[in-house]
Formats: C-alpha cells, structure tokens, sequence
C-alpha cells in the first residue's frame, strides 16, 4: 500500500493513499469498461477498433473514429482541471468540502485509426478526478486528479508469412507514449485555511515510452473459434518514478472463444493479467462478454473492482455507447458506487 | 525445423496454462481487512458519533500512542455535542482572521492589553477621587466591560449553543487533542472547540440572567463566582491565542484584546480576595456587600 505524505493531521489508510483502479484502465471507453477491461482475449472491440495488436491481421475494414467519452459527474471537470492547471486558492480548497462524500468524472476524447496490420491513436485529453470526503466532524478529503496526452502505435502481422506451419498464430507489438500531471493528496478542512494550496497537493509531471508485446493464437475453422494471447505489459521506461504510478513489466494472457449462435455473434473472453504482481485470482482475472446482432452490442463485464453492462450501436458513421457500472469499488473507505458513462463517436 | 515449430507451439500453449496457475496462486498478502479505526470513520460519516465515541475510545486504551484514533476521538466528541463543523466554518474564519476590528471583539483601542494598575486616577458618581478604591475600579471596569462582553456574546450568537451537561464533551476533546502531536491543524482545531466553547459558556454561565448588567443583576451578583468565570474565560482565551500563535505566529488575533481587557478585572477580583484570610472567600464577601450597599440593593428602585 501507498503512503501519502500525512497532509493531514495524523496519517490515516482510510480514505485511497493508492490512485484508485480507474485511472489504470488501459483504454478509457465505453467498450472497454463495459467488458470488464479485457483486451488480450478479444479480436475487435464493439467499436471497430482493435485493442490487442497481436489480432491487428485479423482487421478486415480500415477505421477511423473519433469519439469522446464521459462519466458522470461532469460538473467536476472544471474541478480537475483547475487542480492541475490553474493557481489553486485556499477559498477553492475550502469549496471542495461542500461536495458530496465522493464525487469523480472521467472523460475522454481521442482519434483512432485501424487497419490490417496497423493502428493508430491520438488522445489529446483524458481527465480523471475523484475526492473523498470523510468524517464531518473534522472534515477530510483526499483527491486525486491526472490530465493525460497519449499517442499509441501498434502493429501485428502473422506469423504465417514466416512459415505455413506457424499458421494461426500471429505477433503484435503497441507502443505508447504517454505524459501526464497529476496532483495526490489529502488535507483537512483546517488546513485549506492555514497551509499554501499548492503545498498541500503539488502538480507532478510524469512522462512514459511503453511496449506491450503479445504473440497471438486463432483457430477460426474449429467450432468456437478459440483464441488465446500470451504477452508481456508495459515494457519501457518512465521518468520520474512515481509509487502512485507503478508501471511495471508484467506478463498478460487471454482466452477467449465465440460459441456459435444462430442470428448475431456471441463472444466471451477471459483476461489474466498483472499476473507477477497482483496480490490475488481475482485482481488478475478480467471477464467480458459480448452478444452482437444487427448494429447492437450488448456487452457484460467483470474484473476486480467493477460489476458493468452496457450497450453499444452504430448508425452510419454515427456510434453511441452507455455503461452502467454497477459496483465500483474502488476506494478503501467508501461503499461501492454505480456509475453511468457515456460516449460518443465518429466513424469515418 | 519442424520440431523447432512444433516446439514453439508447445511452448506457446504450455505457457499459457502455466499462466493459468500463477493466476491461481495463493496470494501474497492477506487482503487488506477493515480496522477499528475503519468502523469509526464509517460510524462518524454516518453521524453515529455516540458509537463512534465509545469504540474509539476502546481503541485509544489499547493503542494509547495512536494520535489517530486520539484526534477522531475528540471529533466524534464535538460532533455529539451537537457542533456542525461544515455550517459554522466561516463564521470561524471571520472571528479569528477579522478583516476590520469593527468585526472584532473589541474596539481598536481595547486590543492593546490593559494594564494591571492603571495608572489614570478613575472617575466615580463625578467626582474626582484621589485613590480609587478597589470596589471603585470593579464597578468601573465591569461598567466597561459587561456591554462587550454582552456584544461578544452576540457576535458569537452565530456559532451553535452546546448544552451544559455535553460541555464534557468539550473538555474531552480538548484534552485528546493536547495529547497528539501538535501539527498545525490540530492547533486550528482547538482554537475552534475553544471559541464554540467561549460562546456556550458565556451565553449560559455569564449572561444566561435577563437582568444582565441591571442593578438587580449587581445586587445577586457573586464576586467568586464571577471571579471563577473570568478566570475559566481568560485561561481558555489564553489557550486558544497560543494554538492560533503557534499557526501564524506573525499575526495578531482579536481574541488577545478580549483577554487583555478580562484581566484587568480579574486582577482587581483577585486583590479582593487576596485581602481576605488566605483560603476564604472573606475578601470577596464583604466587597461584595460594600458592592450591594453602593447600589442600596435594599431598596426597590429602577435598573442601575
């Protein structure tokens, strides 16, 4: 576990000392949470877009998206943002007691493109904010607000173009660059008074270059089509070291089949991963569930943190998204909350 | 080079099945379970402060050296006294950080602490007295002080009445929280108790009569029982100005003009009661008949 510095009083593990499990998720999307955050056991995501390079081949249609994505909560954009570019004043801190016991936003904007073998990303803005108020009787909040700018490149091809044999597997590597300022802390209500604003939660940069290999397996031909992944997980290097921020090289698999259905597509897919470091099954364990039919996608996840379900559909080049997150459970002092997101995007 | 592919594909699918049983594996470390001091917060966040008190102070007998469960403890002691942190904070804020002395306790002139003897030869019933006796100087600086102490009572109005029988509550608050290392929202956090508490006693101990500062209110009045709360008043006074010092220690508080001016009539209370037997109240009993006859309490007449 993380240990602030003790902002506050006296220090307390009640309110989150780590960054909570959202601000992990690799791809901040309606899909993606909808489906329990798996990645490494699906072809293509509901959107068109694919999420592990190693099934990049598999890409028949090109696709250029535009979307943007957010969270409930909207009307603490302004908040985050002001937290990570904005002088902050000891009247702001002091308004952030009269919210609510924990208020959070995410949201997202970003421009995709895919095709076989290659892919690209560019996401110029995701924002993820949540403060945790505790004990009114000395009041106590803890926050934790990151600004991220992001550009991906990945590409997979099959390694049956090195030798028949090796037929149905396939090799893809993304790449990311990622920069992000984030401010962590906690303070009480008699701090905001009497210490600097900036003192009690400083602006951090941190800058990473990450690798995520992942050599790929498909049957097509065989009745589920089964597919299966094994890869390696941020690879790379970032500056400076955060313990907030623990990117650590770590070893992935997925599995995943399609049973066959007689109208629409039924997939299931089953992520493994931070399979050195997670402390047990179920925080390495990742499941998602997908019924397509028509321009509809119905998807259910679990991981664990999130119970979700959601929705996607496409008309044209318009695609819409809802997912409702049943339990969220991320905060160590708070019951878990159910959150609604939404997204939008742009298909060219 | 067939083996060597057949070789891969062992390898890949081996592979994955072993990462199938490193993902079962036992974990670690144990999942991190909930503490006492984890059911406190809970308890406090749901208002059950009551609870919270009796748990944390289970706590704070096994663990004494926990400054944790000693702070929440004396915050789930102010919270069931009935003190809204969240609805009286800026109102805490204006009374400590005054921006004009008018929105202080006292006038500009008064926040320069009075001195013990004053060396101006006082006016009584207009004439000019040569040495003014003590009883002459108590009556002239209750005379000064009372209205203020009647408008301090009012500036305050705004802060929440603790009732008597939960000002225990206050004492334990304060007392867990002298015992926790000092960091400097724990002073601020006294300076608060302590100005909640100032309002509930002087609106229930000094002021509660309705003939406040009228001549039937003079003719009851107690000397030692005056004298015992100018003293509680000034001790608190003295404590919270210290707390706020040790926070800023450049800025001036319009709590040491209150003090100041308080002392003076403690001073002349105490002199009053030195000139007695030592350990009686004999001092103070018969300034307080001289006090009575001054004001022909004996008769029945109009307010003084």
């Amino acid at each position: 576990m993380i240990r602030p510095l003790p902002a506050f009083a006296v220090p307390s593990d009640f309110a989150f000392t780590s960054v909570p499990s959202r601000f992990h998720t690799l791809e901040l999307t309606v899909a993606s949470r909808a489906l329990g955050e798996i990645c490494f056991s699906r072809d293509t995501m509901p959107d068109g877009t694919v999420c592990n390079a190693a099934f990049l081949p598999e890409q028949r249609d090109s696709v250029l998206l535009g979307r943007a994505f957010i969270g409930n909560g909207y009307t603490a954009l302004s908040t985050a943002d002001q937290f990570i570019y904005q002088p902050i004043s000891k009247e702001f801190l002091q308004t952030l007691f009269q919210n609510q016991n924990v208020t959070s936003v995410e949201a997202h904007i970003g421009l995709t493109f895919s095709s076989k073998h290659f892919s690209a990303g560019f996401s110029p803005y995701r924002v993820q904010y949540v403060s945790e108020i505790h004990n009114p009787n000395l009041p106590v909040i803890a926050i934790h607000a990151s600004v991220e700018r992001s550009f991906t490149l990945a590409g997979g091809i099959p390694l049956e173009m090195l030798d028949r044999s090796l037929g149905g597997f396939s090799f893809g590597t993304r790449a990311r660059l990622l920069q992000r300022k984030y401010v962590h802390g906690s303070f009480s209500m008699f701090q905001a008074i009497s210490d600097d604003p900036r003192a009690l939660l400083p602006t951090k940069s941190q800058t990473a270059v990450l690798l995520d290999p992942t050599l790929g397996w498909t049957s097509p031909k065989t009745l589920w089509k089964p597919r299966a992944s094994l890869g390696l997980s941020n690879l790379g290097k970032t500056w400076p070291d955060d313990a907030l921020f623990p990117i650590s090289t770590d070893l992935t698999a997925g599995l995943g089949v399609e049973p066959p259905v007689k109208f629409g597509r039924f997939r299931v897919g089953l992520d493994l991963v931070n399979l050195l470091y997670a402390p047990d099954l179920l925080s390495r364990t990742r499941l998602g569930t997908s019924y397509q039919f028509g321009v509809v996608e119905i998807m259910a996840g679990m991981n664990a943190h999130s119970l979700s379900g959601g929705l996607e559909m496409g008309l044209q080049i318009i695609q819409v998204g809802i997912v409702y997150e049943f339990i969220r459970d991320d905060f160590g002092g708070t019951s878990p909350e159910s959150r609604i997101s939404t997204e939008i995007a742009i298909r060219l | 080079m067939n083996s060597s592919l057949e070789l891969f594909r062992t390898t890949f699918f081996a592979c994955l099945i072993a990462s199938l049983a490193v993902a079962c594996a036992k974990p670690d470390q144990q999942p991190r379970t909930p503490t006492p001091l984890h059911e406190a917060y809970e308890l406090m966040d749901r208002g059950q402060n009551a609870k919270a008190i009796l748990l944390l102070e289970n706590i704070s007998r096994k663990a004494p050296d926990s400054d944790e469960a000693r702070v929440l403890l004396a915050s789930a002691c102010l919270g069931e006294a009935g003190v809204d942190v969240y609805a009286i904070y800026d109102s805490f804020k204006e009374i400590i950080f005054a921006k004009s002395l008018e929105d202080s306790f006292w006038q500009p002139k008064a926040d320069v602490p009075a001195p013990e003897h004053p060396k101006e030869k006082p006016v009584v019933h207009g004439k000019q007295a040569q040495e003014p006796a003590p009883l002459e100087l108590l009556i002239d600086r209750l005379d000064l002080n009372l209205a203020r102490v009647q408008n301090v009572t009012n500036l305050l109005s705004r802060f929440p009445d603790v009732a008597k029988e939960k000002w225990s509550l206050l004492d334990k608050a304060l007392e867990n929280l002298d015992s926790v290392t000092q960091s400097r929202d724990v002073h601020l956090y006294k300076v608060f108790i302590r100005v909640v508490y100032l309002k509930a006693f002087l609106g229930q101990e000094v002021v509660s009569d309705s003939d406040f500062g009228r001549k039937r209110w003079a003719c009851k009045l107690d000397l030692e029982k005056l004298r015992e709360n100018f003293v509680w008043i000034t001790q608190n006074l003295v404590a919270a100005s210290e707390d706020f010092r040790s926070v800023f220690p450049s800025k001036a508080t319009s709590l040491d003009g209150m003090h100041g001016q308080l002392a003076g009539v403690l001073t002349i209370l105490e002199e009053m009661k030195s000139s007695g037997p030592v350990g009686s109240n004999t001092g103070l009993l018969s300034a307080q008949l001289k006090l009575q006859s001054t004001f022909r309490c004996d008769t029945s007449s109009s307010a003084f």
